[in-house]
């Protein structure tokens, strides 16, 4: 069976590699292809990867606190460059400091993420929802 | 013995060259005075070599490209004596496969047609598919007239058609990847006028739905593997091999060629496809001859005494393992690496498609005579620092405009040559445009970037900062003469490494070589010995390497 292909990566100048490292695991375990940037991954890059493989999902992560700056626009640039109907999640510190995390989430949502996560989400049930997503979109089934 | 003969059609002109070969058999008096390399021979130190005798070389016969070949090819049948006597050419029957003839006369040869076939490259995003295609092109001796990235409009192929390739060499989207574009591309492709070659290379889901449209539409239309079959593997040899059968397909029709292949019996290689595969093989040849010598007690015992051995050594001595040639005509700077990249700084992170251990690049606005006119536009600015180290005594304010004067004068007559001090100058100014340019080119960067973790470098393409060796081929090149080639090396590559001028540099860092031993290829050998090198590579490698002439 044509697997999924998703995009993942650590956004910015964030060099975290570990968390970016059990993505790609746990998502490939779950049946999809995982391109994965690694970190330090730019705007764009996210976007050709997305373009060139025909992604379902971009995956973006952030740890720095810089999230915020970083993904400002990248929604916008999806749709300019044709693949507006992708699915974009972000998870990680998003922001510095103490926020609640519905304020970040919201935040977030308003900037074109489908998703949000915190940093201790359980990659399971990222997996899930990124299942069931991609299902109501494309009608494309996993497993 | 047998008699080799390379022949090269070049651009402007045919070259051809006699090698006698010699396999496990004693070798003539004469030969043992003429050639200091037999020695090697003799020792037993090599069981075969190859031995230039004679050389010829008239313009190209544009036209009829058959007539210049032959002209060289009975030139240097008919003025070789060997053993004391000449060639009778009538008994000698050249027609035949390369591989199942048995005489004693061997024929290779070249052609750079028009200065390679025509193609136009189509990719996705400009940085992945396209940029591989474009590659790919290159690698097979091509040039790229035109690249095209996304959707193709009616606008895009109104211009294909003006531009009449010879390829188009089609391309996006990664195994599974994108599709649809593609699907558009072909649509669109189908409405083009022309009817030229088309070469698939691109996702593989979607290549029988570009082969019915294409096919339907009666294109001569191939599919290969993916140039792109994953975001991070690049895999341009299935295509290079194609546009290899296209070329030979293609260029014998017309301009004479296909009379030499009815008397030769088989294709010419494309001059720079042939040159490419030589450079690929220089490293592995130079790694073998290096062991020979070394286990030769002979050899060891006279490095000393024998200036032939001492030469070959300090030559094979080199940095092999990382090298540049640069072959640069009057039209086009052929530029080309062999180099392992292997990031070894934590610092360092590598972006965007990683190159390929060898890489050509052909710069077309950059040559010493026919787009002579292109390097004063591209070149200005370095223009204006040269013009600072005056060592001719011109006027700093007189110098661009009697300088845009030489450019004038030799670009009516490309086959000018400089007839004293000033204008070899110049021609030296043009040289190290064409090279410094073609090399920041070919060569990637750093683009530094401050995080909160501290200093990070991001590398684009690649790293040619530890390569030491440089070859320079081709016309100039290969004439130069020394007096300048101090200067001529510290401008082309300025160091940008060392601490002042680094910090200088604000955010993007060339990555050329920090230091180079300059190789000459005062004979000339490159598309001659990489043509003899498809069936003799090790003789060929000895030959090259032992006819440079070293820089310290």
């Amino acid at each position: 069976m044509k697997k999924i292909n998703i995009v993942t990566g650590v956004i910015g100048s964030d060099c975290h590699a570990v968390g970016n490292k059990i993505i790609e695991k746990v998502f490939s375990e779950a049946g999809f292809n995982v391109i994965n940037l690694g970190v330090m991954v730019s705007q764009d890059e996210f976007i050709d990867a997305a373009i060139e493989s025909n992604a379902k999902a971009i995956l973006v992560s952030s740890l720095y606190g810089q999230g915020e700056l970083d993904c400002e626009g990248l929604r916008s640039k999806c749709v300019e460059r044709g693949i507006e109907n992708i699915i974009l999640y972000i998870g990680g510190n998003l922001v510095v400091g103490k926020h609640d995390f519905k304020e970040v989430e919201e935040k977030f949502k308003k900037m074109g993420f489908n998703r949000v996560f915190s940093p201790d989400v359980d990659l399971k049930i990222a997996v899930e929802l990124l299942k069931k997503d991609i299902e109501e979109k494309f009608s494309e089934k996993i497993d | 013995m047998k008699k080799l003969i390379s022949i090269d059609i070049g651009s402007t002109y045919t070259k051809g060259v006699l090698f006698l070969y010699f396999e496990n058999e004693s070798i003539d008096e004469v030969y043992l005075e003429t050639n200091r390399i037999n020695k090697l021979y003799i020792n037993g130190i090599f069981n075969s070599l190859i031995i230039p005798i004679n050389r010829a070389q008239v313009p190209t016969t544009t036209n009829h490209l058959a007539d210049g070949f032959f002209e060289v090819l009975s030139e240097l049948l008919s003025e070789t004596k060997i053993n004391g006597k000449f060639i009778n050419q009538n008994n000698i029957e050249i027609k035949g496969k390369e591989e199942e003839k048995n005489n004693d006369i061997e024929v290779f040869y070249s052609s750079s047609a028009k200065g390679g076939l025509n193609i136009v490259a189509i990719g996705i995003v400009p940085e992945l598919t396209l940029k591989t295609a474009k590659l790919t092109a290159l690698s097979a001796g091509g040039k790229v007239t035109k690249a095209y990235s996304y959707r193709l409009n009616k606008k895009n192929i109104k211009e294909i058609d003006q531009i009449n390739p010879d390829i188009i060499l089609f391309t996006g989207g990664t195994d599974g990847g994108n599709e649809e574009i593609n699907i558009h591309n072909a649509k669109m492709l189908s409405s083009l006028s022309i009817r030229p070659v088309i070469l698939y290379a691109g996702n593989q889901s979607c290549s029988d739905e570009i082969y019915e449209i294409l096919s339907l539409s009666n294109f001569d239309i191939k599919v290969t593997e993916n140039v792109l079959p994953e975001i991070d593997k690049i895999n341009i040899e299935p295509a290079k091999d194609c546009i290899r059968d296209i070329f030979l397909k293609k260029i014998i029709h017309g301009k004479g060629l296909d009379q030499i292949v009815d008397k030769i019996g088989f294709y010419p290689e494309p001059t720079p496809l042939s040159v490419f595969n030589f450079i690929s093989v220089i490293p592995d040849n130079v790694k073998k001859i290096k062991g020979l010598l070394q286990k030769s007690t002979i050899v060891q015992n006279n490095i000393k005494e024998n200036a032939y051995y001492e030469n070959i050594t300090k030559l094979l001595n080199k940095n092999w393992e990382s090298f540049i040639a640069i072959d640069m005509g009057g039209a086009t700077t052929d530029f080309y690496s062999y180099h392992k990249d292997k990031i070894e700084d934590s610092n360092v992170l590598l972006r965007g498609l990683s190159e390929p251990t060898v890489k050509r690049t052909v710069e077309g606005d950059l040559g010493m005579r026919v787009s002579v006119k292109a390097v004063l536009e591209s070149g200005m600015e370095l223009l204006k620092i040269i013009s600072k180290d005056n060592i001719i005594n011109i006027e700093e304010n007189d110098f661009i405009d009697i300088f845009s004067n030489y450019i004038d004068k030799i670009h009516e007559n490309p086959s000018y040559i400089p007839e004293n001090d000033e204008e070899q100058y110049f021609d030296r100014i043009i040289a190290t445009i064409c090279i410094r340019l073609s090399s920041l080119r070919h060569a990637g960067k750093y683009k530094r970037i401050f995080t909160v973790n501290g200093e990070i470098l991001i590398q684009y393409g690649k790293n040619l900062r530890h390569v030491k060796t440089l070859i320079g081929s081709g016309g100039y090149l290969s004439r130069m003469n020394d007096m300048f080639l101090k200067n001529f090396l510290t401008f082309s590559y300025v160091n940008f490494f060392n601490k002042d001028s680094y910090y200088e540099v604000d955010e993007e860092i060339p990555l050329l070589p920090e230091s180079i031993d300059y190789l000459k290829d005062k004979e000339y050998y490159l598309p001659i010995l990489a043509n003899v090198a498809r069936k003799y590579p090790l003789e060929s490698v000895l030959c090259f390497i032992e006819n440079l002439e070293v820089y310290d």
